[in-house]
Protein backbone atom coordinates (compact mmCIF):
# COMPACT_ATOMS: atom_id res chain seq x y z
CA UNK A 1 0.00 0.00 0.00
CA UNK A 2 2.94 2.21 1.04
CA UNK A 3 4.57 1.53 -2.03
CA UNK A 4 1.71 2.07 -3.88
CA UNK A 5 1.12 5.46 -2.60
CA UNK A 6 4.85 6.50 -3.54
CA UNK A 7 4.44 4.69 -7.18
CA UNK A 8 1.37 6.85 -7.56
CA UNK A 9 3.12 10.32 -6.17
CA UNK A 10 5.88 9.65 -8.35
CA UNK A 11 3.82 9.59 -11.95
CA UNK A 12 2.23 12.50 -10.70
CA UNK A 13 5.22 14.40 -10.28
CA UNK A 14 6.54 13.14 -13.42
CA UNK A 15 3.46 14.24 -15.23
CA UNK A 16 3.40 17.61 -13.84
CA UNK A 17 7.74 18.10 -14.28
CA UNK A 18 6.96 18.62 -17.97
CA UNK A 19 4.79 21.84 -17.60
CA UNK A 20 7.30 24.37 -17.77
CA UNK A 21 8.27 22.73 -21.32
CA UNK A 22 4.80 22.63 -22.47
CA UNK A 23 4.39 26.17 -21.38
CA UNK A 24 7.74 27.38 -23.21
CA UNK A 25 6.08 25.50 -26.74
CA UNK A 26 3.00 27.46 -25.75
CA UNK A 27 5.08 30.66 -25.95
CA UNK A 28 7.16 29.94 -28.93
CA UNK A 29 3.87 28.61 -31.22
CA UNK A 30 1.86 32.27 -29.69
CA UNK A 31 4.94 33.94 -30.89
CA UNK A 32 5.31 32.53 -34.15
CA UNK A 33 1.99 32.70 -35.98
CA UNK A 34 1.16 33.73 -39.29
CA UNK A 35 -1.27 35.87 -40.79
CA UNK A 36 -2.75 34.33 -44.30
CA UNK A 37 -4.63 36.75 -46.08
CA UNK A 38 -7.58 35.69 -48.76
CA UNK A 39 -10.05 37.12 -51.34
CA UNK A 40 -13.45 36.68 -50.34
CA UNK A 41 -15.00 33.24 -51.54
CA UNK B 1 -13.17 25.47 -52.43
CA UNK B 2 -10.20 27.51 -53.58
CA UNK B 3 -9.45 31.12 -52.68
CA UNK B 4 -6.51 32.91 -53.42
CA UNK B 5 -3.60 34.13 -50.99
CA UNK B 6 -3.19 38.25 -51.17
CA UNK B 7 -0.98 38.18 -48.43
CA UNK B 8 1.20 36.04 -45.84
CA UNK B 9 3.50 37.36 -42.93
CA UNK B 10 4.71 36.68 -39.39
CA UNK B 11 1.98 37.97 -37.26
CA UNK B 12 3.03 41.34 -35.67
CA UNK B 13 0.56 42.96 -33.50
CA UNK B 14 0.51 42.45 -29.60
CA UNK B 15 -0.54 39.46 -28.60
CA UNK B 16 -3.35 39.75 -25.72
CA UNK B 17 -3.46 36.41 -23.72
CA UNK B 18 -5.98 35.47 -20.48
CA UNK B 19 -3.68 32.98 -18.40
CA UNK B 20 -6.22 31.06 -16.41
CA UNK B 21 -4.65 29.19 -13.47
CA UNK B 22 -6.35 26.02 -11.84
CA UNK B 23 -6.32 26.70 -7.41
CA UNK B 24 -8.64 24.99 -6.51
CA UNK B 25 -8.19 22.02 -4.05
CA UNK B 26 -7.35 19.18 -7.17
CA UNK B 27 -4.61 21.61 -7.89
CA UNK B 28 -2.64 21.44 -4.80
CA UNK B 29 -0.29 19.08 -6.11
CA UNK B 30 0.17 21.59 -9.16
CA UNK B 31 0.37 24.43 -7.79
CA UNK B 32 4.56 24.47 -6.56
CA UNK B 33 5.14 23.69 -10.85
CA UNK B 34 2.78 26.14 -11.44
CA UNK B 35 4.57 29.19 -9.30
CA UNK B 36 7.66 27.64 -11.50
CA UNK B 37 6.67 27.41 -15.00
CA UNK B 38 4.76 30.40 -15.79
CA UNK B 39 7.63 32.56 -14.70
CA UNK B 40 9.50 31.04 -17.76
CA UNK B 41 6.15 31.24 -19.70
CA UNK B 42 5.37 35.31 -18.99
CA UNK B 43 9.90 35.95 -19.69
CA UNK B 44 9.54 34.21 -23.30
CA UNK B 45 6.70 36.24 -23.65
CA UNK B 46 8.58 39.68 -22.28
CA UNK B 47 7.50 42.56 -25.04
CA UNK B 48 5.30 40.34 -27.02
CA UNK B 49 2.66 40.06 -25.11
CA UNK B 50 -0.11 41.80 -22.44
CA UNK B 51 -0.80 39.21 -20.31
CA UNK B 52 -4.00 38.91 -17.57
CA UNK B 53 -4.01 36.22 -14.91
CA UNK B 54 -7.15 34.79 -13.66
CA UNK B 55 -7.28 32.09 -11.28
CA UNK B 56 -10.45 29.39 -11.70
CA UNK B 57 -10.49 28.14 -7.99
CA UNK B 58 -14.10 28.32 -6.30
CA UNK B 59 -15.16 30.80 -9.14
CA UNK B 60 -13.57 33.00 -11.73
CA UNK B 61 -10.85 35.64 -10.34
CA UNK B 62 -9.18 38.61 -11.65
CA UNK B 63 -5.53 38.60 -10.14
CA UNK B 64 -4.23 41.21 -12.61
CA UNK B 65 -5.63 42.91 -15.57
CA UNK B 66 -4.05 42.71 -18.79
CA UNK B 67 -0.04 44.37 -18.18
CA UNK B 68 3.15 43.80 -20.04
CA UNK B 69 5.13 44.08 -16.70
CA UNK B 70 6.56 40.85 -16.58
CA UNK B 71 7.42 41.43 -12.79
CA UNK B 72 4.21 42.43 -11.45
CA UNK B 73 2.96 39.19 -13.50
CA UNK B 74 5.60 37.30 -11.66
CA UNK B 75 4.47 38.66 -8.30
CA UNK B 76 1.03 37.31 -8.54
CA UNK B 77 2.62 33.93 -9.56
CA UNK B 78 4.33 33.76 -6.52
CA UNK B 79 1.13 34.52 -4.73
CA UNK B 80 -0.94 31.09 -6.17
CA UNK B 81 -2.11 29.12 -3.17
CA UNK B 82 -4.61 26.33 -3.46
CA UNK B 83 -8.52 27.43 -2.28
CA UNK B 84 -8.93 24.35 0.21
CA UNK B 85 -12.12 22.54 -0.27
CA UNK B 86 -12.88 24.79 -3.65
CA UNK B 87 -13.86 22.80 -7.00
CA UNK B 88 -13.22 24.46 -10.25
CA UNK B 89 -14.62 26.77 -12.73
CA UNK B 90 -12.69 26.64 -15.96
CA UNK B 91 -15.23 26.70 -18.21
CA UNK B 92 -17.03 29.83 -16.16
CA UNK B 93 -13.61 31.17 -16.27
CA UNK B 94 -13.03 30.78 -20.26
CA UNK B 95 -16.57 32.45 -20.43
CA UNK B 96 -16.09 35.14 -18.78
CA UNK B 97 -12.09 36.13 -20.35
CA UNK B 98 -13.89 35.72 -23.37
CA UNK B 99 -16.25 38.46 -22.88
CA UNK B 100 -13.48 40.53 -21.94
CA UNK B 101 -11.53 40.08 -25.06
CA UNK B 102 -14.40 40.85 -26.52
CA UNK B 103 -15.10 43.71 -25.14
CA UNK B 104 -11.52 44.93 -25.20
CA UNK B 105 -10.94 44.06 -29.08
CA UNK B 106 -7.83 42.26 -28.62
CA UNK B 107 -6.23 41.92 -32.50
CA UNK B 108 -4.41 38.40 -31.16
CA UNK B 109 -6.70 37.32 -28.79
CA UNK B 110 -5.86 33.97 -26.50
CA UNK B 111 -6.61 31.76 -23.76
CA UNK B 112 -4.41 29.51 -21.56
CA UNK B 113 -5.75 27.63 -19.44
CA UNK B 114 -3.53 25.56 -16.89
CA UNK B 115 -5.76 22.77 -15.26
CA UNK B 116 -6.34 19.85 -13.67
CA UNK B 117 -9.87 18.74 -14.93
CA UNK B 118 -9.91 16.94 -17.86
CA UNK B 119 -12.70 15.45 -20.45
CA UNK B 120 -15.59 17.40 -19.32
CA UNK B 121 -14.33 20.30 -20.60
CA UNK B 122 -12.12 19.00 -23.49
CA UNK B 123 -15.74 18.00 -24.89
CA UNK B 124 -17.52 20.99 -24.03
CA UNK B 125 -15.25 23.81 -25.62
CA UNK B 126 -15.24 22.43 -29.15
CA UNK B 127 -19.00 21.61 -29.38
CA UNK B 128 -19.23 25.30 -28.10
CA UNK B 129 -17.54 26.30 -31.46
CA UNK B 130 -13.94 26.87 -29.97
CA UNK B 131 -11.35 25.99 -31.77
CA UNK B 132 -8.95 24.39 -29.39
CA UNK B 133 -5.10 23.33 -28.86
CA UNK B 134 -5.14 20.90 -25.81
CA UNK B 135 -1.95 19.33 -24.59
CA UNK B 136 -2.18 16.93 -22.32
CA UNK B 137 0.67 14.91 -20.72
CA UNK B 138 0.33 10.78 -20.92
CA UNK B 139 0.23 9.10 -18.06
CA UNK B 140 2.87 6.62 -18.14
CA UNK B 141 1.92 2.86 -18.14
CA UNK B 142 1.84 1.35 -14.73
CA UNK B 143 4.83 -0.57 -13.65
CA UNK B 144 3.94 -3.83 -13.30
CA UNK B 145 6.70 -5.50 -11.70
CA UNK B 146 9.15 -2.93 -9.60
CA UNK B 147 9.28 0.31 -10.67
CA UNK B 148 12.62 0.84 -12.26
CA UNK B 149 12.71 4.35 -10.19
CA UNK B 150 14.16 3.92 -6.81
CA UNK B 151 10.81 5.11 -5.55
CA UNK B 152 11.58 4.50 -1.77
CA UNK B 153 15.32 5.81 -1.36
CA UNK B 154 17.08 2.21 -1.75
Amino acid sequence: MERQRRVDDAIRCWRLSGLTDRLNQVADELTNQYVVQARPS
Amino acid sequence: MVREVTSAGPATEQLTISLLVDDSQAAADAIQFMRDAIPAFVQRLDGKAEIAIATIGERPTNQIDYTTSTDALKKVIGRLFQKTGSGAYLLEGIVEVSRGLQKREAKRPHIVAISTEGPRVQQSLPSAGARCALRKRSVPPRPRARPALGLDGR
